[in-house]
């Protein structure tokens, strides 16, 4: 199901009334049906896949808690834990990658390697779960978490529905403390969490979707289109996966909220970002903050000296690209940010001894946001072909007239749904418009509605699918 | 979930549920009278009290091809262009019938015919003025009633349309001065080869409910004592050489219909990428020298003219 369907707005009513008649075990059942139901509702097959991986982590979960600290059986289950997780997400979708890499590697060499691809269907969200059960086996073994010997609470913490398929992905330590006892519902979760989920449907329905028009007009064939035409759509995109994904997270956020679970914030105003590694501590959190816990920490992070924080940037931010989707262009993506990360290493200090901080500010935004334009290039094309030829045309200004833009009535409303939405974003790091909601009813009213009334009239309800879901 | 929380939601949303209907229609209210003044084509037809001799009708191929000022001044009488992107023959007819019931009957109505295999898809745009068409509500009702609903549910969806931002940039002027002055490259004119899905979505396969609609047409016609032509404009020569459907296109269209002499056929008028604006549409230049040919061929004599 998806958030902007009419199945999932048929679904949630009964849904949320069981949730709320019920509690204790009862009530954990209801979570647990209805994630199963959502999922499958996909693809019914893959709930085995679900339920095998919840089964596994769980029992991998009680051996490690029941041998003891720093004895190698407890490193063996963590260690078992973690390759099935990775091989089956490494079945399900780097398989055919590394196939047909393979046999590109050795056709180049000159052995002759026929490649017979499969059709393997990616099951959904499946990259989100196996990192959310891999940092659970993983926090047990380091004595961060408690052992869940209740196979129910597990189960609900791995397919918990609204933020299954495509996150946030929530570590144990923040979720399963709060599967212990019934949620209490205050009028504050309901208001905040419809808030929430309002303002996840203006960046995906109202913004991501309308600008998506133009976005794949402009990618659907490059060498057709001008620079200028491109530029807009390398521009819009940038917006568009912001609004797809965040708006998603905020959806699923702000559902938990109102079912009396919080969650943390996935994205804090990415392109306001004025360094690149402010930029991961704004874009996707819950996936930065997982690379760092469990790989570029454990890697050695900055501790082992300035050649090996390199190192270990670039391997993280490789692996970051990777986890995107089984892409060589991915993988550029990862290593653009990599190398962004590197260059700030090295340039930030000189920068900022020459610089006066409010200048230092202003190129650092700029940057920023122009190196991530210039990845998010990689990210779209659908390959290295495509995305050289894109950089090519704008870069050389291949026709930069006004007349080339197509679609000007989208182009248009595009631009206006972006200035407004990241006007509102900016004038809420100044204001407190929640503090004021909350203070006064009335406003919170005019939210709602204002909201409600923008979606019916420029919001796009094409059922169109969030990006992340590929992933 | 405490009783006081509850109670208070119940109360909460009974009054959004107020305040959301009372904007909604009152909304939808103020919008409405915007899209009546605009200067828009759809607009002034529902306006009604147009006057104008010649009626243009047909999809973006019909909206490049004919610049209502040329003719104007070319042929000395008031035209009106009511093509639109995207538009199926279906449409053109309810779009007509309702021109007809709300305006002077004119004398002779041009329709772009190569639309016939084009969709329906334009009621998602034209839902704007579902509230002033019975016959755009039923055809929304037949083609997609789910969309139905949801314009009767929220009269403001009605205005979530590409049409309605169209309505507001032609406040107060009219869009009927609009022609494309773009030039297809030349060298891309020379090279292009159409892939089969571009061979294929302009006139194949005729629907059979834009057949109908044709032929209906042209009985509404006859019994108004509205001249019809039905005109294939130019196609770029590499796009046309390789509809190899062509021509038993247009015997199906001969044999079917028995009043053929209507049809115009003008895909291979012009040859020069100087003409086109892109694969399908013809430009400025190239408008003029259709409207040329079609002067040289009698396409306007009318006896009602």
């Amino acid at each position: 199901m998806l958030f902007n369907s009419l199945i999932f707005w048929s679904f949630l009513p009964g849904f949320l009334l069981l949730y709320f008649a019920t509690k204790g075990t009862a009530r954990l059942w209801v979570c647990l049906a209805g994630s199963y139901l959502f999922y499958g509702w996909w693809d019914w097959r893959f709930l085995g896949l679900i339920i095998l991986l919840t089964g596994f982590n769980y029992w991998c979960g009680l051996k490690i808690s029941a041998v003891e600290s720093g004895s190698l059986e407890r490193k063996r289950y963590v260690g078992l834990s973690v390759v099935c997780s990775l091989v089956i997400l490494g079945f399900f979708k780097y398989f055919n990658f590394f196939i047909d890499s393979f046999a590109g590697i050795s056709g180049a060499l000159g052995f002759g390697f026929n490649s017979g691809t499969m059709s393997i269907i990616l099951p959904v969200g499946i990259s989100f779960y196996t990192f959310q059960t891999m940092s659970y086996t993983i926090d047990l073994y380091r004595k961060q978490v408690e052992v869940e010997r209740s196979l129910l609470k597990f189960s609900v913490f791995v397919g918990f529905f609204p933020q299954l398929v495509a996150g946030p992905i929530v570590r144990a330590r923040d979720f399963m403390p709060q599967l212990q006892t019934d949620r209490v519902v205050e009028w504050e979760d309901i208001r905040r969490g419809t808030n929430l989920i309002l303002w996840g449907f203006v960046l995906k329905v109202l913004m991501a979707d309308n600008l998506a028009v133009t976005v794949d007009r402009a990618f659907q064939d490059p060498t057709a289109v001008s620079g200028l035409y491109l530029l807009i759509g390398v521009v819009f995109y940038a917006f568009q996966i912001y609004g797809d994904f965040a708006g998603y997270s905020l959806i699923a956020i702000g559902l938990a909220r109102i079912m009396g679970f919080h969650f943390n914030v996935n994205f804090n105003r990415p392109y306001l970002a004025t360094s690149f590694s402010d930029f991961w501590q704004r874009w996707h959190i819950s996936l930065s903050s997982w690379l760092r816990d469990y790989l570029y920490i454990p890697l050695g992070g900055n501790r082992q000296g300035a050649t090996r924080t390199k190192i270990n940037l670039m391997l993280t931010m490789l692996l970051g690209g990777l986890w995107h989707g089984a892409a060589w262009t991915f993988v550029a993506w990862g290593a653009l940010h990599g190398t962004y990360l590197i260059l700030q290493r090295v340039l930030a200090d000189s920068a900022s001894r020459l610089l006066s901080v409010s200048l230092c500010r202003f190129l650092g935004w700029v940057s920023v946001f122009s190196g991530v334009l210039l990845a998010w290039v990689f990210f779209r094309a659908q390959n290295f072909g495509e995305a050289f030829l894109i950089i090519e045309k704008i870069v050389t200004l291949d026709g930069f007239e006004p007349s080339t833009i197509l679609r000007k009535f989208f182009f248009l409303k595009g631009a206006l749904l972006i200035v407004a939405v990241f006007g509102f974003e900016w004038l809420s790091t100044r204001i407190d418009f929640d503090a004021l909601a909350r203070r006064y009813g009335v406003l919170n009213y005019l939210y709602i509605v204002s909201v409600l009334l923008l979606l019916s009239l420029f919001g796009m309800f094409e059922g169109g699918a969030f990006i992340y879901f590929q992933f | 979930m405490k009783f006081s929380t509850l109670r208070r939601l119940f109360a909460s949303f009974v009054i959004l549920v107020v305040l959301l209907f009372s904007a909604d229609r009152f909304g939808s209210y103020a919008l409405d009278l915007v899209v009546k003044q605009s200067g828009f084509r759809f607009s002034e037809l529902y306006a009604g009290g147009n006057s104008a001799e010649i009626v243009i009708l047909g999809n973006s191929r019909a909206v490049n091809a004919f610049y209502a000022p040329d003719l104007e001044k070319k042929l000395g009488r008031s035209v009106f262009h009511l093509g639109y992107n995207g538009m199926s023959t279906e449409l053109c007819e309810a779009i007509i019938f309702d021109y007809l019931d709300h305006n002077k009957k004119p004398s002779l109505i041009i329709l772009e015919v190569t639309n016939l295999g084009v969709s329906n898809d334009l009621i998602k745009d034209i839902k704007l003025y579902a509230g002033l068409s019975t016959r755009l509500r039923s055809l929304i009702q037949r083609e997609d009633p789910q969309l139905n609903r949801a314009c009767a549910f929220t009269h403001l969806y009605r205005y979530n349309s590409e049409l309605f931002l169209r309505t507001l940039f032609y406040t107060g002027k009219s869009d009927q001065a609009w022609i494309n002055s773009g030039n297809i490259d030349p060298d891309f004119a020379i090279n292009f080869v159409p892939s089969e899905e571009e061979q294929s979505q302009n006139l194949y396969p005729i629907t059979g409910s834009n057949w109908k609609a044709l032929q209906r047409l042209v009985v509404k016609c006859a019994a108004e004592g509205i001249e019809l032509r039905l005109v294939a404009s130019p196609y770029l020569p590499a796009f046309r050489n390789n509809l190899a459907l062509y021509d038993s296109w247009v015997d199906t269209f001969h044999a079917s219909l028995p009043e053929a002499d209507l049809f115009y056929d003008y895909t291979q008028s012009l040859t020069d990428s100087e003409y086109f604006a892109d694969t399908l549409h013809i430009n400025r230049k190239g408008s003029r020298a259709l409207l040329d040919a079609m002067i040289q061929d009698g396409v306007f004599n009318s006896e009602s003219l």
